[in-house]
């Protein structure tokens, strides 16, 4: 589904990502984790378009198509989604028009007609209890005035509506406390099928109790240099980073 | 040299506007004298210092009478409407509600306005094409909008129509001035207007300016307020290629609420200038402002807002905003919120800010699959909305909504 090759990037002249390799099929949840500076949310970025970034090198192909020539709405019409670790607060914009705007411009993408009211409305609905979003928040303005915990939510219920087949989500459990975590945790499952995948960036294990990923995969400056299965992120639990990012050895292992 | 030169050239531009009018009596035979000792506005007056008006000076505009039947342009299918073709009103269309007077204004027996030192007021007052007064008598509240459309049929034409509004005690009445574009050019509108508003009265004025990117729109207002009246005027700019409101208030009694709500979306080459200016005298009162502008490609914005508090005026509270999204490298705005306070006992706050939309916000919405262009059209639409939501006039409010939603392809 997505394969990514020898992927190097930088900003402002500064190399971030040095190399980076990456499978995922579908049906597949991936946990990439790291220590602060790793790399991890410009592997997001990266992915998901955002032009801050100089692509130097290596290639993202996503269901065959090069990603790297795509623009970031481009990108989400091929079924990728990026749940941000800082969702952005938009004042004026409702949730509910903006995604109205984002399912029937990805419908004409597709080549598809608008999506009819009916379906739309019937959609929000359910999803809203997916992710267990209060009522007004839905119709009110993206992200304004929202808790850290409810923007979170609303970025689950973002992915919910837009039914992507891979989803990124980057530190989406940063600040939450256990309660939102548990139900943005249940929304990522309950959206899970053999036909998505998900990639979870996380710096904590915690997540990982939640959703249980099949790969975990080790960034350190801007390499993947372990992966292993779900009880890797258990190791690194116990023994932190450093036995795994001492010497020149490791890095270049991958 | 240059002096003379200048007046020449002032002479010049007068002598077409008086060799169309033949007698000239009462305030517009003062407002022709003072013309002669008024100079032609240049950016060397702090006035007009970001607005040039040398195309207009060089201008040669004929007036051209209107024959033939009117069309409605609707915005409100429940206004009184008006049509001013060429500066010529015709007859109002539709019944005119009891206790509301339209009558044609053929002569200036007062004046609110400073004709004696401005030089379009004195043009106008002096020279108008045509003039109409509305007059609204003391508890009427005027149920239909009363709808004055502006358009012109040809080109090159000095478009002057003087509008006089009187709302009497207690009442109140909503107007909406639209400025509807033809595809002619090179005409140029000195539009005048004098609102007065008794105690109590009530007065909600909207104007759409799209008279075409081809025309000039120089367009002063005048109100004077009595005790415990309510004004509020919503501009839209759309369209112009100068455009120009001249926007001031004298709030001469106790208890009063004034309220000016802007919009300019500038593009293209368009240049767009609002000078808004509220004199406080009496003690007790509120006004509040915000303009906002969104400019984009190689237009200019002007906003130069200013409060007057005069010593007696205790007890104001004033607000003024002004915020600005510039959309290109290219665009400019020169924004000048002032305040002037000679009471002690005042809430006054103003601020101006001038920014681009959110990258971040942007990206994100892009990232949700929606397109750059419609990205960029819902953080424009975000960021004018709260001063497209202050408008109460529910149908003129859905009709800029509509225009607005068009306007911008950037």
């Amino acid at each position: 589904m997505l394969s990514i090759k020898n992927l190097k990037a930088s900003i402002d002249g500064k190399e971030i990502l040095r190399g980076l390799n990456l499978e995922i099929k579908a049906g597949e949840v991936h946990a990439i984790m790291g220590p602060n500076g790793s790399g991890k949310s410009t592997l997001a970025s990266v992915i998901a378009g955002r032009e801050d970034y100089e692509i130097d090198g290596g290639e993202v192909t996503f269901n065959d198509k090069n990603m790297l020539e795509l623009a970031p709405e481009e990108r989400a019409a091929e079924g990728m989604f990026l749940a941000f670790q800082y969702p952005v607060e938009i004042p004026g914009v409702s949730n509910i028009n903006f995604l109205k705007t984002a399912i029937n411009e990805i419908r004409e993408y597709k080549g598809l007609g608008k999506m009819a009211a009916k379906e739309f409305l019937a959609r929000v609905k359910e999803k809203k209890e997916l992710v267990e979003l209060k009522d007004n928040l839905a119709s009110r303005s993206v992200n304004a005035g929202f808790s850290g915990g409810e923007k979170k939510r609303n970025e689950i219920f973002q992915m919910a509506m837009l039914e992507p087949k891979l989803a990124i989500l980057d530190e989406t459990d940063s600040g939450l406390d256990i309660d939102a975590l548990r139900i943005v945790a249940n929304g990522v499952n309950r959206l899970k099928s053999d036909d998505n995948a998900t990639v979870v960036i996380t710096h904590y294990q915690r997540l990982l109790d939640y959703i249980v990923p099949d790969f975990v995969h080790v960034l350190y400056q801007g390499q993947i240099v372990k992966s292993g299965g779900k009880d890797l992120a258990l190791e690194l639990e116990e023994k932190g980073y450093d036995w795994l990012t001492k010497g020149d050895t490791v890095t270049e292992e991958a | 040299m240059s002096n003379t030169l200048s007046i020449d050239k002032k002479g010049k531009f007068l002598e077409q506007f008086s060799s169309e009018k033949k007698e000239i009596s009462g305030i517009s035979k003062l407002a022709e004298i003072a013309l002669e000792g008024l100079s032609f506005p240049t950016t060397r007056d702090e006035y007009w210092k970001y607005t040039r008006l040398t195309k207009i000076q060089n201008g040669s505009f004929s007036i051209q009478k209107f024959q033939g039947t009117s069309q409605v342009h609707s915005i409100n299918e429940r206004a009184l409407h008006i049509e001013c073709i060429n500066g010529f009103f015709q007859e109002p269309v539709g019944d005119i509600q009891q206790g509301v007077t339209i009558e044609s204004l053929l002569e200036v027996d007062s004046s609110i306005s400073a004709f004696q030192d401005e030089f379009f007021t004195a043009l106008n007052t002096a020279y108008f094409t045509s003039g109409i007064r509305v007059i609204v008598e003391p508890g009427v509240q005027v149920e239909k909008s009363i709808q004055l459309n502006f358009l012109s049929v040809g080109s090159d034409l000095q478009v002057q129509p003087r509008i006089e509004v009187v709302v009497g005690q207690g009442a109140s009445c909503n107007m909406i001035y639209n400025w509807h574009n033809n595809g002619q050019s090179g005409n140029f509108y000195n539009v005048n207007s004098e609102m007065q508003l008794a105690k109590n009265g009530d007065l909600n004025v909207h104007q759409l300016q799209t008279g075409g990117d081809e025309n000039y729109l120089i367009n002063s207002t005048y109100v004077a307020q009595q005790r415990d009246s309510r004004f509020a005027i919503h501009t839209i700019c759309l369209e112009g290629k100068i455009l120009r409101n001249n926007l001031n208030i004298k709030v001469e009694g106790e208890n009063c609420d004034t309220k000016l709500n802007g919009v300019y979306l500038g593009q293209g080459s368009q240049h767009m200038d609002n000078h808004t200016y509220v004199d406080h005298i009496a003690p007790n009162c509120q006004s509040s402002e915000n303009y906002k502008g969104v400019l984009n490609d190689k237009s200019t914005g002007v906003f130069n807002g200013k409060v007057m508090v005069q010593p007696n005026a205790q007890k104001i509270s004033a607000t003024q905003s002004n915020q600005n999204v510039l959309l290109s490298d290219d665009a400019t705005i020169n924004s000048k919120p002032e305040l002037e306070i000679y009471a002690d006992d005042v809430v006054c706050a103003h601020g101006s800010t001038t920014g681009q939309l959110d990258d971040e916000a942007v990206f994100y919405l892009r990232s949700r699959g929606v397109s750059e262009k419609s990205a960029k059209k819902m953080l424009i639409k975000a960021f004018i909305f709260d001063v497209l939501e202050d408008i109460k006039l529910e149908s003129f409010k859905d009709h800029v909504e509509g225009i607005v939603e068009d306007k911008f392809e950037v």
